[in-house]
């Protein structure tokens, strides 16, 4: 398995949300149908490199890379979007 | 029908932000609404009526968008709290889910949520057309009979679904709260239970059209270069239309006025109350009322980008360089509604979770520049710049505007750069939030929402000029002692030419008003200011706008066939003694300026104890905006002079 945080993974890239570090965090993530065992993809980066859009199922959420940073991910999962 | 309801049905909406439940409300209550004094603002529970059938009238309230209920922010505190009120008591009350179809997964477990809170509830699947779109299928039915409450499929832009809708509230009525009431216990505990309540109902195309092309139109409108310029593009736009495009119906309404007044003046008789309806209260209602046609596109454009969706992209696109000032990406919300009107637009800081940004963000938006302003701004840049003066073949006098605005909005990041340092705060920020699926514009929604702000402006702002203009012109007819009875009869016993107007001068100088300008005057020369401009700052201390009707009052006693405009009169206003021009370019500018800077507006102060919950900030506010006001003025002018 390789592991890695959110906010190292390549545009397009599918991961998978493995575990939240910060509680504040997850409970904003949860709120907008991430959270962990669900499966994400970078979408695109904002113009000044950060935030980042992710899209989840059909909808797209927005986060900083300082809160990435704090998302562990699965990357190569054997699911797809 | 139910023995045990008293009184009427009250339906409450409740669903995500952006699911659809203010369309919904609006498509139920049509104007119907009762709105608060600065309606439009999500972050506030709106409240409507309709007619459901058989002459039953229902009352409807909207609460501002949550996601859960354990709130995070102060507008899902409002929900929240308002959903716990009427938990245990109350037997009329219906809770109608509005939820994005789109993200289902995520709505099933909210309505299990509040489902828990034993209050009937129907649950409606809203935005049918983007789920089509994307070959979505709902088993409607399994998904009733699992949940146990009904569930109408809706697309509430057109109104498709709403008559299903009343049919469940009419089932309702009649047959009792009981068959709504979620009694089969949860089986929905985690996000992971709804998702296999979602599988096993829903089948969907993974590449949906509508995702896609919101995928699409993103890689566009949050381009690097493309992103940026088409932002700045509609900016572009919206300048232009508000002022280039509006001024055709504005000459109407000015002439109108002008008319209008005229023919008044004529048929009431003549005398003390034909002065004050005429001179006061008429030009002082149409110095204001001139202005809607621009008022109403710029909500109109804020409107608009915040229904298709953009308005979330420009808040994504403007996170990291806000976050540089102490504020946030949403901050940008507050600020862009700030060039409106700061009332709505400070309550509206609440969608901002972090309390040292939504502070940052309430202290900074008075210093953009609100549609208040455009009045002062308009009369004072015709007053100084000829119309017909090019820039490169741009008009200078929009340049000038434009500045005025980007002036604003600088003053604004610098201050949240120096206030991030003073204000301490131990709280996390992020930027987690939802970017919806682009849309079309839902018309009738923000035509509502237009109307609905245009016409609280005008209330507000027309109670405060009329009587703000009955108190001028009280003030500037009468004086102490018999001085205006002297005047009046030095000018009776000879014969001047340019008389009446000189006589009107004198007059107004040993009024009540005049002594309170002359008052203030030594404080207010440094600026430019004379007396009579000293008069229009206090009577505008409450309203900026006033400053323009107090214009027109001040400038209309005395010219009995009240022909010419107030910019003429300003533009001839001379020093009696010196007969220096008054108008300069000096002082012209250093009015803009000062205009630009001071808060005068008594809606914005109290706006602000509301939302800080104390005097001190709106104090400290009042102070720092009034010292940048003169200090600026102050430097400006000397400059110039």
């Amino acid at each position: 398995m390789d592991y890695s945080t959110l906010d190292q993974i390549k545009k397009g890239e599918v991961v998978l949300i493995e575990q939240i570090q910060s509680e504040d965090l997850a409970i904003q993530l949860q709120h907008l149908g991430c959270v962990p065992g669900v499966s994400i993809r970078l979408e695109r980066k904002a113009p000044l490199g950060d935030p980042l859009i992710f899209r989840l199922d059909q909808s797209f959420i927005s986060v900083r890379l300082s809160d990435a940073r704090n998302i562990q991910v699965q990357r190569n999962p054997k699911v797809a979007l | 029908m139910n023995s045990a309801r008293k009184g009427g049905l009250k339906i409450v909406l409740v669903g995500n932000p952006n699911s659809g439940k203010t369309s919904l409300f609006n498509n139920l209550t049509g104007l119907r609404q009762q709105v608060g004094n600065f309606p439009g603002v999500t972050v506030e529970k709106k409240q409507g009526k309709f007619i459901l059938d058989e002459n039953e009238e229902v009352e409807i309230t909207d609460l501002p968008g949550l996601y859960s209920l354990h709130p995070k922010s102060e507008d899902e505190e409002v929900s929240v709290n308002y959903l716990e009120s009427i938990k245990n008591k109350g037997q009329n009350d219906l809770i109608v889910l509005v939820a994005d179809t789109m993200s289902l997964k995520r709505n099933i477990l909210l309505a299990t949520q509040i489902a828990a809170l034993g209050k009937p509830m129907i649950m409606v699947l809203n935005m049918m057309d983007l789920a089509q779109k994307n070959q979505m299928k709902i088993d409607l039915e399994g998904l009733r009979n699992e949940l146990g409450f009904p569930i109408v499929s809706m697309n509430a832009r057109i109104g498709k679904g709403i008559d299903q809708l009343k049919t469940e509230i009419m089932h309702f009525l009649h047959d009792g709260t009981q068959s709504l009431i979620f009694n089969k216990g949860p089986k929905v505990n985690n996000i992971d239970d709804a998702k296999a309540l979602y599988e096993r109902f829903v089948k969907e195309n993974k590449k949906g059209i509508a995702t896609e092309r919101t995928a699409k139109l993103d890689h566009f409108l949050t381009h690097p270069v493309y992103g940026v310029l088409s932002f700045l593009f509609i900016l572009f736009l919206i300048f232009q239309a508000i002022f280039s495009w509006s001024t055709v119906p504005m000459d109407w309404i000015e002439n109108g006025f002008l008319v209008f007044g005229n023919w008044v003046g004529a048929v009431l008789p003549t005398g003390v109350l034909n002065d004050l309806i005429v001179d006061g209260i008429i030009a002082g209602l149409g110095g204001i009322i001139i202005f809607i046609p621009q008022i109403a596109l710029l909500f109109f454009f804020i409107g608009l980008m915040e229904d298709t969706g953009y308005l979330s992209r420009v808040s994504f696109m403007m996170d990291k360089l806000l976050r540089g000032f102490g504020l946030n990406g949403r901050s940008i919300i507050p600020m862009l509604g700030g060039a409106a009107c700061a009332v709505p637009a400070i309550m509206s800081a609440r969608i901002i979770g972090n309390r040292k940004e939504r502070l940052l963000t309430i202290f900074v938006t008075p210093l953009i520049s609100c549609s208040a302003r455009i009045p002062v701004y308009t009369l004072l840049i015709a007053l100084i710049i000829p119309s017909e003066m090019q820039y490169m073949s741009f008009n200078l006098q929009g340049i000038v505007m434009m500045s005025l605005y980007l002036l604003g909005f600088i003053a604004a990041l610098l201050t949240a750069f120096f206030m991030k340092y003073i204000v301490k705060s131990k709280q996390t920020s992020h930027f987690t939030m939802e970017m919806p699926l682009y849309r079309p514009p839902r018309w009738s929604n923000i035509g509502i929402t237009v109307f609905n702000k245009v016409k609280t402006f005008l209330f507000e702002a027309g109670k405060i000029i009329i009587a703000v203009s009955i108190v001028l012109w009280v003030m500037s007819s009468y004086g102490p002692g018999d001085k205006m009875n002297q005047i009046e009869q030095k000018y009776s016993s000879q014969e001047i030419s340019n008389g009446a107007e000189l006589m009107a001068n004198e007059k107004l100088e040993a009024s009540y008003a005049g002594h309170l300008g002359k008052f203030i005057e030594p404080v207010i020369e440094p600026l430019g200011f004379d007396w009579k401009i000293g008069i229009a700052v206090i009577t505008s201390f409450a309203a900026r706008e006033v400053f323009v009707g107090t214009m027109a009052t001040l400038y209309s006693i005395g010219d009995e066939e009240n022909t010419i405009g107030i910019l003429d009169k300003m533009r001839k206003a001379e020093d009696p003694t010196t007969g220096e021009k008054i108008y300069t370019k000096a002082t012209g500018f250093s009015l803009l300026i000062f205009y630009a800077f001071a808060l005068q507006c008594m809606a914005t102060v109290a706006i602000v104890v509301k939302e800080t919950g104390g005097w001190k900030w709106p104090i400290i506010q009042l102070l720092y905006m009034s010292s940048l006001a003169y200090l600026s003025s102050l430097m400006v002018y000397q400059f110039f002079h």
